[in-house]
């Protein structure tokens, strides 16, 4: 242990990789809150089990922006369950 | 601690921080602890024993996190909702809408305006939500 080294807190490796880890599983919770809301709202009861399972366990952000555009740009269900499922 | 037992260790340290009455003196504890790994040049032990803690699961670390968390909401529906008003309303956003979607701190209030974004038929319908 070196007795002169300097402690910042806030630098910490640790802390910083956890408060990482904490941002992106925020983030990806966000988006998937967000699509299950916006595609039950434009789809009404169309969603299946299936397909809320699918946008529960997608772990890529950038997968669940796509997701979200086509909630967003598609014309009908069949659409946007084509993207879901590409 | 020692590396044999670090992951047992920690489980338990994790306990007993979880029954420090106050939030904030977890906090500080919690934000000791790392350090003193560091300088004990055990930060790969700690990393893989938190793994097997799951340490995102544990209620002192979601508590210590909460503000990156609730920043990192706030960011993401910030940007989602400028990306989908951009895409929405091609050219018709104004720097002065930006602004607003962009220092909005309320995820409350964001989730509303991603609403609008959505159901609006035109820019006039979203930009009266906006400036409700």
């Amino acid at each position: 242990m070196e007795s002169s080294k300097e402690v910042d807190v806030q630098e910490s490796q640790l802390i910083r990789e956890w408060t990482a880890e904490a941002r992106e599983q925020a983030r990806l919770e966000t988006l998937r809150a967000l699509l299950l809301r916006q595609a039950a709202n434009r789809f009404n009861g169309a969603l299946t089990d299936e397909d809320r399972q699918m946008i529960s366990k997608q772990d890529s952000s950038s997968v669940l922006d796509e997701w979200l555009d086509a909630v967003v740009q598609a014309t009908d269900y069949a659409a946007f369950r084509a993207v879901l499922r590409r | 601690m020692r590396n044999g037992s670090l992951a047992g260790n920690i489980a338990d340290w994790l306990a007993l921080v979880g029954r420090v009455p106050s939030n904030r003196y977890q906090g500080d504890i919690f934000r000791i602890a790392p350090v003193f790994a560091e300088l004990a040049g055990t930060v790969r032990e700690w990393r893989q024993a938190l793994k097997e803690v799951d340490m995102l699961e544990s209620q002192v670390i979601k508590e210590w996190t909460k503000e990156a968390r609730e920043e990192e909401r706030v960011l993401v529906l910030r940007a989602t909702l400028l990306r989908l008003a951009e895409k929405r309303f091609k050219g018709e956003l104004t720097d002065e809408d930006r602004q607003m979607m962009s220092t909005q701190d309320s995820p409350l209030v964001l989730s509303e305006w991603f609403n609008a974004a959505v159901d609006s038929d035109d820019y006039a319908t979203f930009l009266a939500v906006l400036r409700r």
